[in-house]
């Protein structure tokens, strides 16, 4: 184990500062984009909205947020040969890692930061995956590690699925808005076709859910339960794939009857509306609200991995003195991940929604609730597979799935040369960024050690 | 224009995707449509009563609903860029809108005629051109109950009740441009066989060309009609 002096503690710090940091920009960026659907339908007020962000986004960091990590951290980049005696001579390595994650952090939150400034819609899963490669390529350059300790199929799969998860995405809103179409809309009696739909919806919402949460994450929540239940009977649920899925099937039914039952008399309410169309749209809106917390949920469980990827790198080589490919993160970090994006949610995130508030088209709930299904699905999915995606991108995607269904007046596909842009331009620039701190850093620890 | 902060350098993609739509421009115009029609009848009102001074100031009122309405045309025409979809072919939206908007032209036509010769007319066929107006108002009326809901129609995704609600009114369109139509032949052929000592030639060749624009009005609505008609196409 490492000793802690002055230096280790620095670093420690400077790599909580950093990880803090970048977590809160995800908070304060991010949560327009994937709270924009429920804002622009008006169904809940800012307030609301932020409350349930901060829940949310929370549950999700902390309870399936682990899986990304792994791939970023060791994923890209193997750290094996840093810790390899032929190539460095004592702890020279593994200090030269560190300053390599350093940067990487460093480099991501800069670029994310300057995009802000000059309003570019970046992404920064794909700000700290830039990273990762630059601090790879250079090092490769330097000499210091071999060329194979760079993954590029690593690195295939990660491009694949920001083509594919905005694809994904748009798809499965296309369907949902379809269905909607087609279910309730083009039916005599839409308001009790609509109430059937719900009941459909919510139950899927919740049952995704669910499934998403318990098969692949919940880990951390396994061994909190664990404590308190008899762990058999625990095991038995968890391993059986069958029964994991009744079990969760049992769960749904009655959560989507609970959900019914507090939602009556809010429905009873918009039975005031002035015409059907607008009660059918009130019904949506309590669905509108629970895949809310689905899009915050899956918002925090993917993109909380940017910042405590690099984070639990560096604390595990401090504690344990060696690098090594695959490590559980620790439960701290991950609060320090989901704090940070809490911190960033309800500080500027806060009062970007504001400013978007006063920008953003009316969409109703019905078109909302099928972009912002779509959406939590497609991230949730790219977060179990471990593909660090973009929710603005992926929620892009899903708004113009819905608007090829038919479902929006006016749809601008010139944000698709945008996002392009942003995938030509982020990835290299956050390299070379990383790249030059990298530089810096090394020459100081070499120094040092 | 409002101060720029901070907070409007946000990465929010989202805001580009949902453009501002274009139907709420189409309210907008059928509000100045309605003005515009409802000052030419009182123009036509102010006519046949021999209020001439009035005429004028009411046609001074059609002329500028109609150019206010021209100024929203051209203001969803300049916000509808290439790269916007629709749930309808923009092709459509633009023909309904030039439709729509060629209706306040012949409404302008008739006050601007109006206003030109004062021409008496024989007793009873005031009466009908008064029934032809109403005609035709109610015809535009029907019309404009369509573009009034057109939210709710594009809400629904053109579909169901709301469809078969504007269909029906699109019936009614027709159906009343029909009986405006018919209105519009039998004045016709009155002032064609009008007693040189009750009206003059070119008098009678006046009141043609109102009654012929008179019927404009109602045909264009017919046409706009039909362009909503070709939306709700499956």
């Amino acid at each position: 184990m490492f000793d802690m002096t002055l230096g280790n503690l620095l670093i420690l710090f400077l790599t909580i500062v950093f990880g803090f940091y970048m977590a809160w920009t995800i908070g304060a960026n991010d949560v327009a984009n994937s709270m924009g659907t429920v804002f622009g339908s008006r169904t809940l007020s800012l307030k609301r909205i932020i409350m349930i962000a901060v829940v949310f986004e929370f549950l999700g960091a902390f309870l399936v947020g682990a899986h990304v990590t792994k791939t970023l951290k060791a994923g890209i980049v193997d750290p094996a040969p840093f810790q390899d005696p032929a190539l460095f001579p004592g702890d020279q390595g593994i200090y030269i890692f560190i300053a390599g994650m350093l940067a990487v952090l460093l480099a991501a939150s800069l670029w994310v930061t300057l995009a802000t400034y000059w309003k570019l819609p970046i992404s920064t899963s794909q700000s700290i995956v830039g990273a990762v490669a630059g601090f790879g390529i250079i090092s490769i350059f330097l000499g210091d590690i071999p060329s194979k300790a760079l993954s590029l199929g690593t690195l295939a799969k990660i491009s694949t699925g920001w083509i594919l998860s905005p694809v994904f995405g748009g798809m499965v809103s296309f369907l949902i808005f379809l269905s909607i179409k087609k279910m309730v809309f083009e039916s005599g009696d839409i308001e009790s076709r609509a109430n059937k739909a719900n009941h459909l919806f919510v139950f899927l919402v919740v049952f995704i859910l669910l499934l998403a949460g318990l098969s692949g994450g919940l880990k951390n929540l396994r061994s909190v339960v664990a404590s308190i239940l008899p762990g058999t009977l625990l095991d038995t649920i968890f391993d059986h794939f069958l029964l994991k899925a009744l079990v969760i099937l049992v769960i749904s039914v009655i959560i989507t009857f609970i959900f019914f039952i507090l939602t009556r008399n809010k429905r009873r309410a918009s039975g005031k509306a002035r015409s059907p169309l607008e009660r059918v749209e009130g019904m949506f809106g309590g669905l509108l609200v629970l895949t809310a917390c689905y899009v915050a949920f899956a918002h925090g469980a993917n993109d909380v991995a940017n910042a405590i990827g690099p984070v639990a790198g560096i604390v595990q080589i401090l504690v344990k003195g060696e690098i090594s490919g695959t490590v559980a993160v620790p439960t701290w970090i991950l609060l320090l991940g989901g704090l940070g994006i809490v911190v960033g949610v309800s500080t500027w995130g806060y009062r970007v929604m504001e400013t978007i508030g006063k920008r953003i088209t009316k969409i109703t709930p019905t078109r909302g609730f099928s972009a912002s299904f779509g959406a939590a699905s497609s991230v949730l999915i790219c977060s179990l597979l471990g593909i660090p995606v973009s929710t603005s991108q992926i929620i892009v995607g899903s708004v113009i799935g819905v608007g090829m269904a038919g479902g929006i007046a006016a749809i601008d596909l010139r944000v698709i040369r945008s996002i392009l842009v942003s995938w030509i331009f982020t990835v290299p620039v956050s390299a070379i960024t990383t790249g030059l701190i990298y530089l810096l850093f090394r020459a100081i620890t070499l120094q040092l050690a | 224009m409002e101060k720029e902060s901070i907070f409007d350098n946000i990465r929010a993609p989202i805001l580009k995707t949902i453009y501002r739509n274009p139907f709420e421009g189409l309210v907008l115009h059928s509000e100045k449509l309605e003005e515009c029609v409802l000052h030419m009848r009182d123009c036509l009102d102010s006519y046949l009563k021999g209020d001439f001074e009035k005429v004028e100031r009411l046609k001074e009122k059609v002329s500028k609903a109609e150019h206010e309405a021209d100024l929203i045309k051209s203001n969803i025409r300049a916000h509808i860029p290439k790269s916007i979809f629709m749930p309808v072919p923009k092709d459509q939206f633009h023909m309904l809108l030039h439709d729509s908007d060629s209706i306040l032209d012949y409404a302008e036509d008739v006050a601007v005629l109006l206003t030109m010769k004062h021409t008496e007319l024989p007793e009873e066929m005031g009466e009908k051109l008064h029934e032809l107006a109403d005609k035709v108002l109610e015809c535009v009326g029907a019309f404009q109950e369509i573009m009034t809901n057109i939210e709710n129609l594009q809400e629904a995704s053109f579909r169901g009740m709301e469809r078969n609600k504007v269909k029906e009114l699109i019936k009614k369109v027709h159906q009343l441009e029909h009986e405006a139509d018919v209105l519009e032949f039998s004045i016709s052929r009155d002032l064609f066989n009008v007693d040189n000592e009750k009206m003059d030639a070119i008098s009678a060749i006046h009141m043609l060309k109102v009654i012929d624009r008179l019927g404009q009005v109602a045909d264009k609505a017919e046409n706009a009609a039909d362009r909503i008609r070709a939306m709700l196409a499956k």
